[in-house]
């Protein structure tokens, strides 16, 4: 029991050693000031222009895949009487 | 100004993290747990660039990867119905063959 909890801690602090070397070695290009936009303070507007103008079509397969999960959900979960 | 590493290297620890329990714990709920804050951690380094470039796709999908996230745990929690029907407890090592 011990090693498999010491090989898993091992394995996740290499693999957080490595990320952090490659986040704080490299040097991202972000803008200079972060962008404080006054009339639309939580940017839901620019949110919903941006979903039904750019990205509909995602949006749309989205609700579709959704309603699939819905159905298998409810089709796994079903009770004793569907055997 | 909060430079941009500092947020990735908590998505990174909080990624850490979830990757540990996955590989750690035998529950299944608490599988689910763990993959959520991965989840989560992803959806933390998606926002950090997006409001960091100035940008509002990153956000959006978000969003996205938000209700992708939903529906990956409804589907888990359902299979683990199922499995409990079957087994009583859901031990993820005695889980070894796929037709019970």
């Amino acid at each position: 029991m011990q090693t498999k909890k010491l090989a898993a801690f091992g394995i996740a602090v290499l693999f957080l050693a490595v990320l952090g070397l490659g986040i704080f070695g490299t040097s991202w290009n972000t803008v200079s000031e972060l962008p404080e936009n006054f009339e639309d303070p939580s940017n839901v507007e620019g949110i919903g222009m941006l979903i039904f103008t750019h990205y509909v079509v995602p949006f749309e397969v989205l609700s579709l895949v959704l309603l699939a999960t819905l159905i298998g959900a409810i089709y796994m979960a079903k009770g004793e009487e569907s055997k | 100004m909060i430079p941009l590493s500092f947020y990735l290297g908590l998505s990174a620890l909080l990624f850490s993290i979830g990757l540990f329990g996955i590989m750690y714990h035998k529950s299944g709920i608490r599988l689910i747990m763990c993959i959520e804050l991965m989840l989560n951690s992803a959806n933390l380094n998606l926002v950090a660039f997006s409001s960091y470039t100035d940008t509002l796709d990153g956000q959006v999908f978000a969003l996205f990867s938000i209700a992708l996230a939903a529906a990956e745990a409804a589907i888990g929690f359902a299979i683990f119905m199922a499995i409990y029907k079957m087994h009583e407890k859901i031990n993820l090592d005695e889980l070894n063959l796929l037709r019970w």
